[in-house]
């Protein structure tokens, strides 16, 4: 075994190194210079605070007795930081705003400022985080033991000493004495501790190389290399320790739930995390890189108790196989390192819990007590110097209660089962906490009852059984006077149940039950309701309003004085300069209205608590009497302005959509304009082609008297048909116009397509034959109908066999038309051998403003205007006209109507059905 | 528009995704499926089960927070 004085020489040697990183890491700090402490990477490793003494000895230890339970321990946390943003950040964006120094006076702050809130709160931490510290006192000890007086066979026989020999006692003082120079220098305006979270993180790094180190060891000193092929011993080694033990789900889930709650409500974790916070945005790379610290630091626990339980013998402890799985290889120097890492597991968890838990005690045991002048004496003027020795004198009062804890207590406990009545104690906070950052209606009064009951429950059925003292075995066993209901291990008959599992549930469902039960029944009072708005808002309120301020108002004399008391001149003058400046005042006193005030206050609260700072504040301001109204006028105030962003917000988003679509409908207007131009220029000249002609042949007519008849005769049939083409185009013209506008009478009644299509192919019959064109006709063997006017329809189908007819200057052209019902529509086809239609004339077809509509249509006689009246037409009844398909080898236009089922002919005198078609509103105007 | 922008609310909505699919892998009801007597490469299954999940949580979330960073700028606004 280790000598003892090499042993204490290298603890002491880290220790030493230890209060040289704090030191000048403050010293750097104090020079402004921040880089270092304001990376992400830092703020995780302090974070890593989480994993103490009981982490660093008793995971294997765990993992020997329960299995793979121990990892539920890193999964609760993993789960709570891979949620970071929806618990985790509200309550480090609070923090931060409202300058909270404490869990208690997080909890205090949101329920109205409550005094009461905040002295149970401290209580409760303070009871249920003292085993804890104790434990890692425990550790290190415990340790320093194994090191020095274990013997061959791993048992240690620890000899008689003396209470100034005990490693423990050591370890409490030096850790007293660095927490009081680095945790009580100044009154930091945020309660921050740059040193202190230096070496936490270097700790964090020691603790989490050590133990890795010592795993890659127990890793080789298991299977040099023949994973295939583990013995028989190491095969039933790893069986015991990644199984879940009989029953052990319920644990599983309790235990991730309480490590989950811990990471969030315990006293230390809530001070790293939100406290010391530098930047909101840390936190979203601690997202991952915590889980990550946790997953390596756990890899290892497996193979470390797999080689312990296959290199040691079975008498050995379990908690202490990291130290002794290098030591039965002999390599001392290992054991020496995992010593360095359990100690630094353990110095830290004890440093950053007795910072937090005295700031605790100060600020709300000691200070209003100091303020109210209840403890006696004489006040002094200048309180700084006062609050920082209460400070220290808090911080040996929590190490000397957690030694004497154990040295009296912690007789025979395993590691695990210390930290886990701990882990209970703390997450009776959390229904108050996720109350108070969710949940508007809850309030002071179902805050106490619920902390209160928890409390008590988790007492008495966790920490009762606990205690080694024989007097209370038969109150455990039979409950007391002997009522079975109410026995501690088993209350209402729960019989049975894990211990753990058992005290979890109730406390925390009596603890839940009172918060949501008494909050409901009872009267917020109007600070409370203020300061609950400010929390569970805090994502909704826009930066730049800030919050609501009460209406007060005091004397800058006034507010000097009290600051100066609290804060020492210094700060107050940095306070007050830095107001001026923000109201464009530099050099002179900041005006001392509501904003300014409650900027006082919280600078006094971030010294003494919210409670005591709302007290001393509360004497010297005037003002109307805080009333429900006040608050009620102010919350409304509040809401407005939330209300009057987001309607902003959906404004300018709905502005913003208002813009692209006019500018949409711009764009087509532009075009539509643009065609209509076109098609103007292109209609007058049109209309002016026939015009000089009629004009120069009227001309010759007139002035040459001696033309002879043919020649004349010939002139004035030119005059005549040139007439009648004018005529014609502008018919169409105005029968598009006249369409389009709605001025023409549909005469509406069941047409028979047979019928119709049949004598619209006989009218084309002449022009057909004169062309020399073979017109078709496929129809089927009943009657089709639909709803149309007669004449109009004839007019489409006119058009389109014209137009087939026209184009068909193919050797043997040939023109079908022909009629089909698909689907509830009939579908009338006009199929031509044609060359086909130009790709550049489809798309604008049917468009009157087409662009070369004339170039094409002119010179074969017609408008060009067909068949945009056509389209017209159709969609007037209620139908498509669309060009099917076009090739060179034929095009083939369609005609879809809706059909009219209709018995027989009878239905032509129906004018209902009439009637109901030409109420529809008319296609053509839009 | 920038591609990173557009993919954030993806990586919004993936951060639920990962941190409730933790949540639920690494509890009871679908633990005590993976406890049972099957090696994977010479190691037990629980163990490597529930350490594959962690590690492919951590590493979602990772790129799930970097998109996060610098979709914000800075962090603001309930998301």
């Amino acid at each position: 075994m280790l000598s003892p004085a090499l042993v204490l020489l290298v603890g002491v040697a880290y220790l030493a190194g230890l209060f040289v990183i704090a030191w000048l890491s403050d010293r750097q700090a104090a020079r402004g210079g921040h880089a270092f402490i304001n990376s992400p990477v830092v703020y995780t490793l302090s974070l890593a605070v989480y994993c103490t003494a009981w982490t660093f000895y008793g995971a294997v230890g765990s993992a020997v007795r329960n299995g793979l339970e121990f990892l539920t321990i890193y999964i609760g946390p993993t789960i709570v930081f891979l949620g970071w943003w929806i618990v985790l950040r509200k309550i480090v964006r609070i923090c931060k705003g409202q300058q909270i120094t404490s869990i208690a006076d997080f909890l205090s702050a949101r329920y109205g400022k409550s005094a009461t809130v905040s002295v149970v709160v401290t209580l409760m931490a303070v009871t249920a985080i003292t085993p804890y510290i104790a434990l890692q006192l425990k550790g290190i000890a415990t340790a320093f033991e194994a090191l020095v007086y274990a013997d061959d066979s791993f048992a240690v026989l620890r000899p008689q000493i003396g209470i100034w020999a005990d490693t423990g006692l050591w370890v409490a003082i030096v850790m007293g004495v660095f927490v009081v120079l680095f945790g009580t220098r100044t009154l930091a305006a945020d309660e921050s501790h740059p040193g202190v979270v230096t070496a936490i993180a270097f700790e964090s790094v020691v603790k989490l190389v050590a133990l890795m180190l010592i795993g890659v060891f127990a890793v080789l000193a298991l299977g040099p290399g023949d994973p295939g092929e583990p013995s028989a011993e190491l095969a039933a080694a790893l069986a015991r320790l990644t199984a879940i033990s009989e029953g052990g789900e319920a644990r599983w889930a309790v235990v991730t739930f309480l490590s989950a709650a811990a990471i969030i409500c315990l006293p230390r974790q809530f001070q790293i995390m939100a406290v010391e916070n530098r930047n909101e945005r840390h936190l979203a790379t601690a997202a991952w890189l915590f889980p990550l610290y946790l997953l390596l630091i756990s890899l290892f626990v497996v193979p470390i108790a797999a080689a312990g339980l296959t290199m040691l013998p079975a008498t050995a402890d379990p908690d202490l196989y990291v130290l002794w799985v290098p030591i039965a290889a002999g390599r001392e120097e290992l054991a020496l390192f995992a010593f360095i890492g359990g100690l630094s597991a353990g110095t830290s968890m004890v440093i950053v819990s007795s910072i937090a838990l005295s700031i605790m005690i100060s600020n709300h045991l000691a200070l209003p007590l100091l303020l109210s002048g209840r403890l006696g004496g004489r006040m002094p003027q200048d309180l700084s110097r006062a609050i920082l020795i209460v400070r220290r004198l808090s911080i040996a009062g929590i190490l000397a209660l957690g030694y004497v804890y154990y040295r009296t207590a912690t007789g025979g406990g395993a590691l695990a089962s210390i930290g886990l009545i701990s882990f209970a104690g703390v997450a009776q906070f959390l229904p108050a906490l996720l109350g108070a950052i969710f949940w508007h209606a809850a309030n002071r009064h179902g805050a106490i009852a619920g902390l209160a009951t928890g409390f008590v429950v988790w007492a008495y059925t966790l920490v009762l059984p606990s205690l080694p003292v024989p007097a209370l075995e038969p109150l455990l066993v039979d409950g007391p006077f002997g009522i079975a209901a109410l026995a501690p291990t088993a209350l209402f008959g729960a019989t049975g149940w894990d211990p753990l599992v058992h005290a979890t549930f109730w406390s925390l469902l009596a603890n839940t039950a009172a918060f949501v039960l008494v909050s409901v029944s009872t009267r917020t009072n109007p600070i409370g309701q203020l300061q609950g708005a400010i929390f569970v808002d805090v994502f909704r309120r826009p930066a730049a309003d800030g919050e609501p301020v009460l209406p007060r108002s005091a004397s800058v004399e006034d507010l000097r004085r009290v600051a100066e008391r609290i804060l020492g001149p210094d700060r107050t003058r940095q306070v007050f300069d830095s107001e001026a400046q923000m109201q464009g005042r530099p050099g002179r006193d900041p005006l001392p209205d509501a904003h300014f005030i409650t900027r006082v206050e919280r600078a006094l609260a971030s010294g003494i608590g919210a409670a005591s700072a709302r007290l001393m504040v509360s004497r010297i301001v005037k003002g109307a009497p805080l009333t429900v109204d006040t608050v009620m006028a102010l919350l409304d105030e509040t809401r407005a302005a939330i209300r009057y962003s987001q309607e902003l917000e959906r404004k300018s988003a709905e502005l913003e959509e208002t813009a692209e679509k006019l500018k949409e409908a711009n764009e087509t207007l532009q075009r539509l304009d643009q065609m209509k131009d076109d098609f103007l220029s292109r209609v007058s000249h049109e209309l002016r082609t026939p015009m000089t002609s009629i004009r120069s042949f009227a001309e010759l007519l007139s002035e040459a008297e001696t033309l002879d008849t043919p020649h004349s005769r010939r002139f004035i049939h030119i005059v005549k048909q040139e007439s009648q083409r004018l005529t014609r185009l502008l018919d169409e013209i105005l029968d598009l116009s006249a369409m389009e506008s709605g001025q023409i009478a549909w005469h509406l009644e069941p047409v028979e397509l047979r019928d119709l299509l049949r004598g619209s192919v006989d009218t084309m019959m002449s022009l057909a034959e004169r062309r020399g064109v073979a017109v078709d006709l496929d129809l089927p063997a009943r009657a089709v109908w639909v709803n149309a006017d007669p004449d109009r329809l004839k007019q489409v189908f006119l058009n389109l066999l014209s137009n087939a007819i026209k184009f068909a200057d193919t050797p043997e052209p040939r023109v079908l038309a022909r009629i089909e019902k698909r689907a509830g529509e009939a579908v009338v086809e006009v199929i031509d051998n044609g060359p086909g239609v130009s790709p550049a004339l489809r798309d604008s077809l049917f468009s009157k403003f087409g662009r070369d509509w004339l170039n094409n249509a002119g010179d074969r006689g017609g408008s060009g205007l067909g068949l945009a009246i056509c389209r017209q037409i159709a969609e007037r009844l209620g139908g498509t006209i669309t060009l099917a398909e076009t090739s060179a080898a034929g095009s083939c236009f369609r005609l879809s109507l809706p059909l009219q089922h209709v018995e027989g002919r009878v239905s032509a005198e129906q004018p209902a059905a009439v009637g109901a078609v030409a109420a529809r509103p008319s296609l053509a105007v839009k | 528009m920038d591609p990173d922008r557009s993919r954030a609310p993806f990586w919004t909505e993936m951060r639920w995704l990962v941190a409730v699919l933790a949540a639920i892998l690494m509890l009871p009801p679908v633990l005590p499926l993976l406890d049972r007597p099957v090696t994977v490469f010479g190691l037990p299954l629980l163990p490597v089960y529930l350490f594959a999940v962690w590690a492919v949580a951590i590493a979602l979330c990772a790129i799930a927070s970097r998109h996060a960073l610098r979709a914000s700028g800075k962090p603001d606004g309930p998301g």
